[in-house]
């Protein structure tokens, strides 16, 4: 099927970078290590649990974001800002019988799998070095509603992305809305420390945003932190914020894409 | 070396000419500045919210450091963060002979080449946030301590100068390896930390973030009059050892360039 | 002697890659080195306001001779001096009088206009203020482009940004220039035009120029000397008219036939190269030209009849081909 052939390809392209990727690994991994050596020294200095957390917990939540944010963050939206709308390559994806939605999908997973696999390899690493600070997942049950949440936090990502990326249609600034997303998702997402920790106000910001969806529970889920009727309301909202994401895609996509052919960029 | 000073003056006007024809990317680059300056402010505020004192600095003092770390990052993206991503990009599409042809060090050459002025809005948040807590905290800050800082801050952005600059010349060998840079920003980011938290952790920790660990420190505690020989002596013996180690290690490495072909 | 190589070699090691997912996969893990000759054994020297033309083929090693002269690469062996400098020291004083002018890459700094490019190389390259603006009038008269120097090189053509670059490239007078592929990508008019500027420019400074290009029209017009390289060695080395007379011992007689011919007279006929009623192409001899001619005359019944000499790309090719063996 010509979608394994181009993700080949892309695969191909990816592989001949291999030092590129594993800069790309110590930067994902950096960050998260600054936190959680902090939260170490605070842990060495306060006690043992922190607001119902455990060093052990807390390691293992900022080992899961190197994978979670590797795998689950997509940066799409600039590849359809610049290169589709503004530089005009949209053309091209017009002229197929696809949809634009499920064409980018797939440029996207080769990243995506090729990142999570590094990401997976490192956390590998950490379980052989660290294994005594961290909690896995242990039933099935656990494992298959894992799966399910981290699933629908993929395509909530990659929504949500994309109609940042459409935004080009409209806007000349891309980079200054770009660069503001990234800093409210990596605040929002629980990608600095658990949202459980945030002071109250800042809690319920995030938690009336889509952000938490994407990485903070379903690290929580795999931690198997959450129990059975949060489970099915984190997957209820996910479900919810994907519909209408998914709403907000279309509509801005029908549009923009008005605009795009009659103006012709 | 007089002749260098000329040269500068004439890549800071063209500089300053080249942001006032884009004045669209000038307002886009400090609002981004200036939005990245407010979360790594933020960052440590979050994570303190809960805590009073935390390796024994106070909280407000840790946010202390965090301003005095924004100057610093703020001062290094005005004068070079643009460069080692030019840089990058030179070696990314071969057009590092440019640079070799000129008459000129190459190492000035890449280093010096464009100016960032839109990073100064990080400055001056990195200011108005340090003067703002030097007031509310009450600190008694004299001329000599003021100087002292100054200079230090100049030590820690030199200090970073010559990380950044080892991490690039990488690029001569694997010019692909353009997200080196974007590492480094990260590595950047080390510095907000209080050393004793690394010293908390292991101490085999501390010693491999030597370097980058008295960069923002320093400074601080010059600035509040708690610095001691040890702090000075480290802060301006790292800069200087960087500053050779990487100065040779360049040389090294243009010996080994083999321009693009074609 | 400005410019002397002796036994000069250039060797690169490159990776090589198998093709395909397999072959991606194993690159992961296990990469095999090659070595590659680029330059192999070249000498030549050359005088103060020669203009030579290093002709040969992608790959030939052309821009790589080019490249260790302007110290840009180390020789492997052999020894290269430039104006009495070892090129790879990159001293100042040695790269304020050369340039090297690299196909597309450019210098000019985008947003702004090509004018502020020059004051800045004013200041690299220590020009005075005198010098600069009398250089900068003549280049800018010799290349009409006056109209151009405030305008952004953004929004310049390619012809108009070639120019710039030409300016930023000579702002400093270099006594030495190597130009690679200076022509690549312009339009016929803009290669004229270009060619004319520099043939003038050479003659009123005296510079030595090197001129690589594949397009032959370049070098004939241009230099009195040429170099022709390659896969990595020199093949000739001296007057473009010599290159002819020697190695092209052939004339090319093309013929404009009235009539239609049956093929097998033009083939007893012998001497052919090509033959496409109306035109009929024969190679002969050079001492044999006239006599052939005229039996062509008095056999044929002919509308037009041209004698010239073998086109220079198809004496090279042959060069190339001899070379190869």
């Amino acid at each position: 099927m010509r979608y394994v052939n181009i993700f080949l390809l892309i695969f191909q392209h990816v592989t001949n970078f291999r030092s590129r990727i594993f800069i790309w690994f110590l930067t994902s991994f950096l960050n998260p290590l600054s936190l959680l050596i902090f939260w170490i020294a605070v842990f060495r200095e306060k006690g043992d649990v922190l607001a119902g957390w455990s060093l052990s917990s807390l390691s293992t939540y900022y080992f899961l974001i190197i994978i979670a944010a590797a795998f689950i963050i997509v940066h799409i939206e600039e590849d359809v800002a610049i290169h589709d709308i503004r530089e005009g390559d949209l053309i091209k994806y017009l002229l197929r019988p696809f949809s634009y939605y499920w064409m980018k999908f797939f440029d996207e997973i080769p990243w995506r799998i090729i990142q999570g696999f590094f990401g997976f390899m490192a956390f590998i690493i950490f379980y052989l070095l660290f294994s005594k600070f961290i909690l896995l997942p242990h039933t099935l049950v656990g494992i298959t509603t894992t799966f399910l949440i981290v699933l629908l936090a993929f395509f909530i990502s990659f929504t949500f992305k994309m109609i940042i990326g459409l935004t080009a249609f409209w806007f000349i600034d891309f980079w200054g809305l770009q660069q503001i997303i990234e800093v409210v998702i990596i605040v929002l997402a629980g990608l600095i420390m658990p949202i459980e920790f945030f002071p109250h106000w800042l809690k319920n910001i995030s938690l009336i945003s889509p952000f938490p969806y994407m990485i903070y529970y379903p690290i929580l889920s795999f931690q198997s932190k959450l129990i059975d009727s949060q489970v099915i309301q984190t997957v209820l909202i996910q479900i919810f914020w994907l519909a209408i994401l998914y709403l907000i895609y279309r509509f801005l996509w029908s549009r923009g894409l008005k605009k795009f052919t009659g103006v012709g960029q | 070396m007089i002749r260098y000073l000329k040269i500068y003056k004439a890549l800071m006007k063209i500089n300053l000419i080249a942001l006032f024809t884009y004045r669209a990317n000038f307002i886009n680059s400090t609002i981004s500045s200036f939005f990245w300056g407010v979360f790594a402010i933020a960052t440590i505020v979050l994570i303190t919210s809960k805590t009073s004192t935390l390796f024994g600095w106070k909280r407000e003092e840790i946010i202390l450091l965090t301003a005095v770390y924004t100057l610093i990052v703020g001062i290094f993206h005005i004068f070079f963060a643009r460069n080692f991503e030019r840089f990058s990009r030179l070696m990314m599409w071969g057009q590092f002979d440019s640079v070799l042809l000129k008459p000129l060090d190459s190492q000035f050459s890449i280093s010096f080449w464009e100016l960032n002025y839109s990073a100064i809005i990080r400055v001056i948040l990195g200011t108005l946030l340090l003067v703002y807590l030097i007031f509310s905290l009450s600190y008694v800050i004299n001329l000599f301590n003021l100087i002292l800082f100054l200079s230090f801050l100049i030590v820690g952005v030199v200090t970073l100068y010559t990380l950044w600059f080892f991490a690039a010349s990488f690029l001569i060998w694997v010019p692909e390896l353009s997200n080196i840079i974007e590492l480094m920003y990260t590595v950047n980011g080390f510095t907000r930390y209080p050393p004793e938290m690394f010293k908390r952790v292991s101490g085999f920790l501390f010693i491999f973030t030597l370097p980058i660990v008295f960069v923002a420190s320093s400074p601080f505690k010059t600035l509040i009059g708690r610095a001691n020989y040890i702090d000075i002596f480290a802060s301006f013996f790292i800069c200087g050892l960087f500053l050779i180690i990487s100065r040779f290690f360049w040389r090294f490495a243009l010996r080994s360039y083999t321009s693009a072909s074609n | 002697m400005v410019i002397s190589v002796s036994n000069l070699s250039k060797h690169y090691s490159v990776y090589k890659k198998e093709p395909g997912l397999i072959g991606s996969l194993k690159s992961l893990v296990n990469r095999k080195y090659e070595t590659v000759k680029a330059v192999e054994d070249i000498s030549f020297e050359i005088e103060e306001g020669e203009f030579v033309g290093f002709i040969g083929p992608n790959g030939a090693g052309k821009t790589t001779t080019l490249k260790c002269l302007s110290g840009l690469l180390y020789p492997t062996s052999g020894k290269v001096k430039v104006l009495g400098y070892f090129p790879f020291d990159r001293k100042t004083s040695f790269l304020k009088q050369i340039s090297l002018v690299l196909g597309q890459k450019n210098q000019l700094w985008w947003d702004l206009p090509a004018m502020e490019t020059f004051l800045l190389n004013k200041e690299i390259y220590e020009i005075e203020e005198k010098q600069f603006n009398e250089t900068l009038e003549d280049l800018v008269t010799l290349l009409d482009a006056k109209q151009f120097l405030n305008i952004p090189v953004r929004k310049l053509s390619l012809g108009q940004r070639m120019k710039m670059e030409l300016i930023a490239a000579l702002i400093h007078r270099p006594k030495v220039l190597f130009l690679d592929e200076p022509t690549i990508g312009l339009d016929v008019v803009m290669q004229k035009k270009i060619r004319e500027f520099l043939k003038n420019y050479n003659s009123k400074y005296k510079s030595t120029i090197i001129l690589t290009s594949h397009y032959m029209d370049d070098v004939e017009e241009l230099c009195k000397r040429v170099i022709i390289i390659n896969y990595g060695r020199l093949l000739y080395d001296g007057g473009f008219e010599d290159l002819i007379k020697k190695h092209s011992p052939l004339k090319q007689i093309t013929v404009v036939l009235d009539k239609e011919v049956d093929e097998k007279k033009i083939n007893e006929f012998g001497n052919l190269y090509k033959y496409n009623y109306p035109e009929w192409v024969l190679r002969v001899r050079r001492e044999d030209t006239n006599k052939v001619a005229s039996e062509i005359l008095k056999i044929f019944s002919v509308e037009d009849i041209n004698i010239e000499d073998q086109e220079i790309d198809s004496v090279i090719r042959d060069l190339f081909i001899k070379a190869g063996k």
